[in-house]
């Protein structure tokens, strides 16, 4: 009941707004929705969940180098674990960078723990539906999903050979669009680190690339 | 290297500028972004989110709403202050610091005669005339960006109110805390009894000229001649010529100088906040 109050609360002083020809008010922010997950609000997780569930998955798939199962169970510990650690948030530091820090933990805790199986699956190509999924929104033709899908395969094993820390921050800005700051965040590094391992992790994968050729 | 002119791909360019810090090596990058973008990830379906939700609400922290206040109120209660700092004239802290610091050195200097006297007319002076200029056109010009703001009119006084008000409260504790530890004929709590309760009427009675009359100056006026009024009737052979002004200084006032101070300060605020006076504004700009 008083969720309901609550958003409707402002949704009404949107409208508001609106009708007065102000600048209209958003939809609560990651930060207000997490304040009150602390509270142990219900219908806020599901909206956290709703809006990070696709692209943390995203974002855990490509850490895995494409492995889709690894990273739907990575994925589901990572909202686990942000749940149990949502008293340690504090308002209104970003949340974004937070729930990115404690996936990208949850990452190598899972390669340091598993490096020898790492090892026996470092080949493996990513999944075949992910690389139906990566073309054209249209459904695409055999061959030209067979293309794709390769191109997609290569461009994984490219990022898949980059030094960790130089994966972890490409993923996060050219997949995730994650600001300079929240990956600084997200990675507990500073923002110049960042600009550094994202240049010299690109001068690689152009490097990788030119010698494909 | 082929240049598109699409939007994304200016956008991939400056971004790839800010990473790396130099056009020509952003230009050289700009068609390996393109090939890594080519590498999509699976989207859960609609099926799976839910599960994870119900998976998630098994583990929810219990109700803590404590939580609420304190974050979030208290952050978005400074936020506002910040921001009210910067709209706030720098005149007034200044102007007020420069005439409290005075009055402390002409207080220090008769004090043997007048014990803190001149402090208790002078603090409540300084305050509202700062609070008389926290409002109005010409203290506001840039009502647009206000009305814009989906913080209320009236949080928005009250903000202005709290900083000017506060910065003087502060002062005069300060100076009082200077004169009780320089003279012994002079203790902090009775200075401040003295002084606190005028101050108040004084400054919420200006605060409401301010926004009764949308003039800064007319209500620094009103509350100037009050209190030279006051002063006189303070000043022994004057006393008499403005018998008609109740004396605020007395123990007996206090009480009816706070809830007065509380009455005017809620009366300011409920016109300041009304939307057809910010209209008004809006025209008088």
């Amino acid at each position: 009941m008083i969720d309901e109050v609550w958003l409707s609360g402002i949704k009404w002083r949107a409208a508001r707004a609106s009708k007065r020809g102000q600048r209209s008010l958003a939809l609560p922010t990651d930060e207000q929705l997490a304040l009150r997950v602390q509270q142990g609000h219900a219908s806020e997780l599901a909206v956290l969940v709703e809006r990070h569930h696709s692209p943390l998955l995203g974002f855990l798939y490509r850490m895995t180098g494409g492995d889709r199962a690894l990273a739907e169970d990575l994925t589901q510990e990572a909202f686990l674990r942000a749940l149990r650690a949502i008293g340690q948030y504090r308002y209104p530091r970003p949340f974004k960078p937070w729930l990115y820090a404690i996936a990208t933990n949850l990452a190598r805790d899972h390669y340091k723990r598993a490096e020898t199986r790492y090892t026996a699956h470092a080949d493996a190509a990513p999944d075949d539906d992910s690389a139906m999924d990566m073309a054209d929104p249209d459904t695409p033709l055999p061959e030209e999903a067979w293309l794709a899908g390769s191109e997609a395969r290569h461009v994984a094993a490219m990022v898949k050979m980059l030094p960790d820390h130089q994966r972890e921050a490409l993923i996060l800005r050219y997949y995730q669009n994650l600001s300079l700051n929240e990956i600084a965040g997200a990675l507990d590094v500073p923002v110049g680190t960042v600009k550094s391992r994202l240049s010299l992790g690109l001068r690689r994968l152009r490097e990788m690339m030119e010698l494909e050729q | 290297m082929t240049q598109s002119q699409t939007p994304k791909d200016e956008e991939l360019r400056a971004k790839l500028i800010e990473d790396t810090g130099s056009p020509e090596e952003a230009e050289r990058l700009v068609p390996v972004v393109r090939r890594l973008q080519s590498w999509s990830a699976p989207k859960p379906g609609p099926t799976a989110t839910v599960k994870l939700i119900a998976r998630l609400e098994a583990e929810l922290p219990a109700r803590n709403p404590q939580l609420l206040f304190t974050d979030y109120f208290s952050h978005w209660s400074l936020l506002l202050l910040r921001a009210q700092l910067r709209v706030v004239r720098g005149e007034i802290w200044l102007a007020s610091a420069l005439v409290m610091a005075l009055g402390l050195l002409v207080t220090l200097a008769m004090v043997s005669t007048t014990g803190g006297g001149l402090l208790v007319l002078v603090a409540p002076l300084v305050a509202a005339v700062g609070v008389a200029f926290i409002y109005g056109p010409d203290v506001d010009p840039a009502l647009e960006i206000e009305l814009a703001t989906p913080v209320p009119p009236r949080l928005v006084l009250l903000a202005r109110l709290a900083l000017v008000f506060g910065f003087n409260l502060v002062m005069g504790l300060a100076v009082s805390v200077i004169l009780s530890l320089v003279s012994a004929e002079v203790a902090f709590w009775p200075l401040v009894s003295t002084w606190l309760a005028p101050m108040s009427f004084l400054s919420m009675l200006a605060f409401l000229l301010t926004v009764f009359t949308t003039n800064s100056f007319t209500s620094a006026m009103v509350s100037l001649l009050l209190w030279a009024f006051q002063s006189m009737r303070q000043i022994h052979g004057f006393d008499e010529a403005v018998w008609f002004i109740p004396d605020f200084m007395a123990a007996s006032a206090r009480p009816w100088l706070w809830a007065l101070a509380l009455l005017l300060a809620a009366l300011a605020l409920w016109l300041g906040g009304r939307e057809e006076r910010w209209l008004l504004r809006r025209e008088n700009i």
